[in-house]
């Protein structure tokens, strides 16, 4: 069934594109910590893994050590005071060193380790459903995770500081907290789509990261062009965003692309979104009003007001 | 009660320093509406700013209701102190709809949960309040705020800033951003709003109606300090002329064509 192994992908990588969504997208960040906190969570996942600990484990110890990477960065732009994009290319390089610290090699097989799927095959479940069944809970759990907690007050006083921090700030938000926690919330969710990946490709290497963030923003853009609107409506779409990247991924591949032209062509998908989305092709009559009804409604009341704007725009 | 006593602010620029507050004491009565004015620079924004806690002054002493709060950054301040900024996108989050606002406005200064925000309870009385401004949000509490007008906008970070009465409401030239019929729409917001709760209150502005108008004192402020400070009787009879007259009098430097200090 070719459907499968795009969906696995996307899912398995849509944990990563979730975490690229809160630093970009809720906290407009632009944080690239993430590439060298996917490799971190496939590092520990894989040393633990060769150490004998349950595969579960691995993923919350992953998720963990995301965690930790997002607050050292979020530490340094929040307390230090460095720029946000610096901080993230200082733990991404820094990661490299103590990814490889973790591994003790830049490559680890894990051919014959008892893997999450392994252990599902174990109990009997046929190898071509093992990974959805792992992922696609795991997946959407954290998802709807993510749509309780940004729907809480410090949920929403996280996407108030993300989108207007001097309103955040006199709101009584302590805005270097909040960004901290949710690059590491961010970095965490990267880690453990980390491990997943690492288990479920059967190896980690130091240098599974790199340009990982493009591949993230590419899903999370695609997303908002298929769904966007309110929370729900935005974790939904990225998640889809994932599942239709990796979709046109092992399209390309399949057509005969070469592989490695893949960072390219993302690179070259990002942008055209980018511009696309400034650009907007749809006529001028069918984008969304920005002035409001009600404005009219106001003018009603205060005779001039049109008037007044009308000359403005002339 | 609010009392500032010895607040100096200096900001080091690339050429030398410049004195932002100097030696700036301050007695505000409790319930008072204060009006501020001043020529660019003055140090308006910056009082307002110590006040907040966005500015932290090298030296003097802030009081408000018995309360040191100088030392406290912003965050910790804001259980006492709202404020309403000039521009609307700085007051307002444009990705957070205005249910939300409402929910987070209710919770300044506090333990920010992981309960749900936005409950039933929050939508209801945000309806109840957004009727009070007259401007028909009320009909959609669900409205992302960047779907509003820049007068819209700052109509609500009024409302909210009004929200669980603060100690000490500060508003920097909060119309100044909006156009002519919109800023008189707020202004009389302002008015209504604020004196029927008798809100201690400090309001920069740079128009000199409103300075006389609203409220019950009016502050010149030149080069960090408060060169005229009018109440009573002498404020009610003075005219706009009078003031602007007066306002060149009193700065060391005066430039009578000063039309960035005052529009009437
Ligand atoms: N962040 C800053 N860095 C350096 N200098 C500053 C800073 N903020 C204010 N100043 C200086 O402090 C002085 C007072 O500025 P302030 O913004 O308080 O004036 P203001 O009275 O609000 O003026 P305006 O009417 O233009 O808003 C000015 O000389 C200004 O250049
Ligand atoms: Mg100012």
């Amino acid at each position: 069934m070719v459907w499968i192994p795009p969906l696995e992908q996307g899912l398995a990588y849509g944990l990563m594109a979730l975490g690229v969504y809160i630093a970009f997208r809720i906290l407009h960040t632009p944080d690239l910590t993430v590439d060298g906190s996917f490799p971190l969570g496939a590092a520990v996942a894989a040393s633990m893994l060769m150490g004998g600990s349950p595969p579960l484990l691995t993923i919350a110890v992953a998720f963990l050590a995301g965690v930790l990477a997002g607050m050292v960065t979020g530490t340094l732009s929040a307390r230090l005071g460095i720029a946000p994009l610096l901080s993230g290319i200082i733990v991404m390089t820094a990661l490299y060193s103590v990814n490889l610290r973790i591994m003790g090699r830049p490559n680890i097989p894990l051919l014959g380790q008892t893997t999450l799927f392994r252990q599902l095959e174990g109990l009997g479940v046929e190898r071509m459903w093992t990974a959805l069944i792992v992922f696609l809970p795991v997946t959407l759990g954290v998802g709807l995770f993510l749509y309780w907690l940004l729907n809480t007050h410090w949920g929403t006083a996280l996407r108030a500081s993300g989108s207007s921090a001097p309103m955040a700030n006199a709101l009584g938000i302590d805005i270097g907290v909040q960004h901290t926690l949710g690059i590491a919330l961010s970095n965490g969710l990267t880690a453990m789509s980390g491990a997943l990946v690492a288990q479920h490709n059967g190896f980690a290497d130091v240098n599974l990261g790199v340009g990982i963030v493009i591949t993230g923003l590419a899903s999370v853009i695609l997303g908002e062009a298929l769904l966007n609107g309110g929370i729900a409506k935005q974790i939904t779409g990225v998640l889809l965003g994932s599942i239709a990247y990796r979709s046109m991924v092992f399209v390309g591949l399949r057509l005969g692309f070469p592989a490695s032209d893949l960072r390219l062509a993302t690179a070259a998908l990002v942008v055209a979104a980018l511009v696309l989305s400034k650009y907007s092709l749809r006529p001028k009559s069918l984008r969304r009003p920005t002035v409001e009804p009600t404005r009219a409604a106001a003018a009603q009341e205060r005779p001039g007001a049109e008037e007044r704007e009308v000359k403005h725009h002339a | 009660m609010l009392e500032l006593k010895g607040l100096r602010k200096t900001f080091s620029l690339y050429s030398g320093y410049t004195t932002a507050l100097s030696d700036f004491n301050l007695t505000v009565p409790a319930g008072q509406f204060v009006t501020i004015v001043g020529s660019n620079g003055a140090g308006k924004s910056t009082l307002l700013n110590a006040v907040a806690g966005s500015v932290q002054c090298e030296e003097g002493s802030i009081c408000l209701d018995g309360r040191y709060i100088q030392d406290r950054p912003e965050h910790r301040r804001a259980l006492f102190v709202s404020r309403v900024f000039q521009d609307p996108a700085a007051g307002t989050a444009s990705d957070l709809t205005i249910a939300e606002h409402m929910a987070l406005a209710k919770k300044r200064g506090q333990w920010m949960g992981l309960r749900r925000a936005v409950t039933r309870a929050v939508v209801h009385d945000c309806r109840e309040q957004l009727a009070i401004l007259g401007l028909g949000l009320e009909e959609r509490p669900h409205s992302k705020v960047k779907e509003l007008s820049g007068g819209q906008r700052q109509a609500l970070a009024l409302l909210l800033a009004l929200i669980n009465k603060p100690r000490l409401l500060l508003l920097d030239e909060h119309t100044a951003a909006l156009d002519p019929s919109t800023a008189k729409l707020v202004m009389n917001l302002t008015r209504s709003l604020v004196e029927k709760q008798q809100i201690t209150t400090l309001m920069v502005t740079h128009n000199i109606n409103h300075a006389l108008d609203i409220g019950q004192r009016t502050l010149m402020m030149d080069s960090g300090q408060i060169v005229m400070d009018l109440a009573g009787g002498e404020r009610d009879a003075l005219t706009v002329e009078e003031l602007i007259k007066k306002f060149a009098e009193k700065r060391r430097d005066a430039v009578l064509s000063d039309r960035s200090l005052l529009t009437s």
